[in-house]
């Protein structure tokens, strides 16, 4: 009787465990712990700090919890550094490498070294022209088209504009700028009356903009390349109207986009949480379950005081401004939107580093 | 002892200090990575100091000569660009494209010389000068990172003559050449211009000459630089050089070259080179943040420029004892 008793105590414990077990996500066999290490160029801009933020919150919560022992390598932006920093990471054996590289060719050879090694690499953001690497980011072809058109739809094909050139030196600044030339060509209407150069900065964006109204009467439109608040400035100082600008995805672009009266802007995105996205490819593809396409490009919505229609790049998606839904005026300027991707809760706090 | 050490440390050009450093780190890699100096290590940590060896060369020189060169960030830029250009040439016509690169290189360094010595002009001021000009024309060759190097620089760049890596092979001729220049007329005209000029010129030396030496080898040690880095990476950038302007200098300083003029030389530079080259791997083996490197390689340039000094100032005493 006892031992009737005993077995099916027994047994009702191994069933109820067994329930468990179905109810909780497949614990199996790779479920295995992973060392990543992510390889990072320089520090410095907020956007760079959110994406170390991110990368951190991405494999404390969510699926990737407990599952990858991450180690974050930064050098001070020299290519030299960072390929010395590739090769100290390389001889350490690591399951994976996620890099953010300083030079979309400089560490071609090394991080080729390192999955002839057997390394997963996935490089994201900045992604380098190696072949072997996995590589994750903004679908940059679609944004640079859909930026001239927005401000050309929104100021009804005709008007003067200026332009920023970004970084000089830059892949990126220098593909969307070849980009927005030719958009702007099938505009007849719209006329680029000067171009200057942000260097990503909020000062030199300022003293640019300030620069090209002072010697030009009339401007209709801006594109920044950066943060807009510069450009809405140097409107307010030289007693200007505002004109819509465009405007990287800040959260202090965005809530002054928000605020400001009779300001229209179109804010699009890279977003930090690419760091995240890198991570979690690597583990896909350490278990067993690679994506289709060495490299993942993603065309990101874009908030937006005024949805036009136009000509837009294919499943480009514009999503209405909201205070307290995708602007936070309560959190820090520097904050880049949006704070998560789908697959994870990065919160705005998180990704901000004030929670 | 401590004596003997010193005066024996203080003989040797401002190299002695530095290279006590550079074994003392690199002994520590080895204990805490066994292995680290193996042929296929070394071949890696000289590749990426090379690029750093070549450029601190010219600026071992200016600085010998009194001067300072921070154009060559943009020779260097310029120099990866132009050999990322034209990939569609074959093997031997290469030749006189390297030659044309490193023609631009000196062209520009004899430039920054006539400026100096013409006009008389700071050679920080000029140099400031010729950098923004070079680098901008660099921009305009190639207005982004890219291109492509011949298939035949590439494959140079990583092979093996008689089974040394090129870069190990490279770093063994530029002691050589050194061997063979420290000793020439023209080294002793330049340390003699940059330690007095007065008295340099008062004993024949041409002041003019010694700057157009200094600055020409600057301008071709950046150019190949820049034909190195683009055979390293495969692809030019125009704004890389800056990158290694200011650690050019430092490499100088740590090497025990004095920024006055007159004194040092290529030895120390290559040890302050390796020294910067390898306080990273020692953050990264001691599983410190990585942020520590730059604090440490800003403390062993000033530990590298106190000992130096008290060094130097010991031995001189003990020179006047004796």
């Amino acid at each position: 009787m006892k031992f009737n008793l005993l077995r099916k105590l027994a047994l009702g414990t191994l069933a109820l465990a067994g329930l468990f077990a179905a109810a909780l996500p497949a614990q199996s066999a790779d479920q295995k712990k992973y060392t990543i290490y992510l390889s990072n160029s320089v520090i410095g801009n907020d956007w760079l700090q959110q994406m170390l933020r991110s990368a951190e919150v991405s494999v404390k919560k969510g699926p990737l919890a407990g599952r990858v022992d991450l180690h974050i390598e930064t050098v001070e932006n020299t290519v030299q550094a960072q390929i010395n920093s590739l090769n100290n990471i390389i001889a350490a054996k690591p399951d994976a490498i996620i890099v953010h590289a300083g030079s979309v060719s400089a560490l071609d050879p090394t991080l080729e070294r390192a999955c002839a090694a057997g390394i997963v690499v996935v490089s994201f953001s900045q992604v380098v022209t190696a072949p072997c690497p996995w590589k994750v980011n903004t679908d940059w072809t679609s944004t640079n088209h859909d930026i001239p058109v927005w401000l050309a739809e929104v100021l009804g094909g005709k008007g003067k504009i200026i332009v920023d050139r970004g970084l000089p030196g830059s892949p990126i600044s220098e593909a969307s700028n070849k980009e927005i030339e030719a958009v702007l060509a099938k505009y007849p209407g719209i006329e680029v009356v000067g171009w200057y150069t942000s260097n990503y900065e909020l000062g030199a964006e300022q003293a640019g903009v300030a620069a090209l109204l002072a010697a030009n009467p009339q401007i209709d439109g801006i594109l920044t390349a950066g943060y807009g608040t510069g450009a809405i400035q140097a409107l307010k100082d030289a007693g200007r109207p505002m004109v819509p600008i465009v405007m990287f995805a800040y959260n202090g672009s965005a809530t002054a986009c928000a605020q400001e009266p009779g300001l229209k802007c179109m804010i699009y995105t890279h977003p930090p949480y690419l760091s995240a996205d890198a991570i979690k490819l690597a583990v896909d593809v350490l278990d067993g379950h690679p994506p289709a396409n060495n490299l993942t490009e993603n065309n990101y919505p874009r908030l937006t005081t005024d949805v036009v229609k136009g000509d837009f790049s294919k499943g480009a998606e514009f999503i209405k401004l909201e205070i307290g839904k995708n602007v936070f005026p309560d959190l820090p300027p520097g904050l880049v939107l949006p704070a998560s991707p789908a697959w994870l809760d990065i919160t705005p706090q998180e990704a901000a580093g004030t929670n | 002892m401590k004596r003997s050490l010193s005066s024996l440390l203080g003989r040797t050009d401002g190299w002695g200090m530095p290279l006590v450093v550079l074994f003392i780190i690199a002994g520590l890699i080895e204990l805490m990575r066994p292995g680290s100096f193996g042929l296929e290590q070394l071949a890696l940590i000289c590749a990426s100091a090379m690029i750093l060896v070549f450029v601190a060369t010219g600026e071992t020189i200016v600085v010998m000569r009194g001067g300072i060169d921070l154009s060559v960030g943009g020779t260097l830029s310029l120099a990866s660009v132009i050999s990322a250009t034209r990939a569609d040439l074959p093997g031997l016509d290469l030749l006189p494209w390297l030659a044309l690169i490193l023609g631009v290189g000196f062209l520009i360094g004899v430039a920054n010389a006539l400026i100096i010595s013409l006009l008389k002009l700071q050679p920080f001021l000029v140099t400031l000068a010729t950098w923004s000009i070079v680098e901008g024309i660099a921009l305009i060759v190639q207005p982004s990172e890219g291109g492509t190097v011949p298939p035949v620089w590439f494959a140079w760049g990583y092979s093996r003559p008689f089974g040394i890596p090129i870069s190990v092979l490279l770093l063994m001729l530029l002691m050589l050449w050194w061997a063979w220049f420290r000793r020439t007329r023209m080294a002793n005209s330049i340390r003699a211009a940059g330690s007095n000029e007065r008295s340099a010129y008062l004993n024949r030396v041409s002041l003019m000459g010694t700057n157009i030496a200094a600055y020409g080898i600057s301008g071709v040690m950046a150019a190949l630089a820049g034909f190195f880095y683009a055979t390293q990476t495969g692809a030019g950038s125009p704004v890389v050089g800056a990158q290694y302007v200011l650690p050019a200098i430092a490499a100088v300083v740590i090497g025990g070259t004095s920024l006055a003029g007159g004194r040092g030389g290529l030895t120390g530079t290559i040890t302050g080179a390796f020294i910067l080259n390898l306080t990273g791997t020692v953050v990264f083996l001691l599983k410190l943040t990585s942020y520590w490197q730059i604090v440490a390689q800003g403390a062993i340039l000033v530990l590298v420029v106190i000992t130096g000094s008290i060094v130097e100032a010991r031995s001189e005493r003990s020179g006047a004892d004796r």
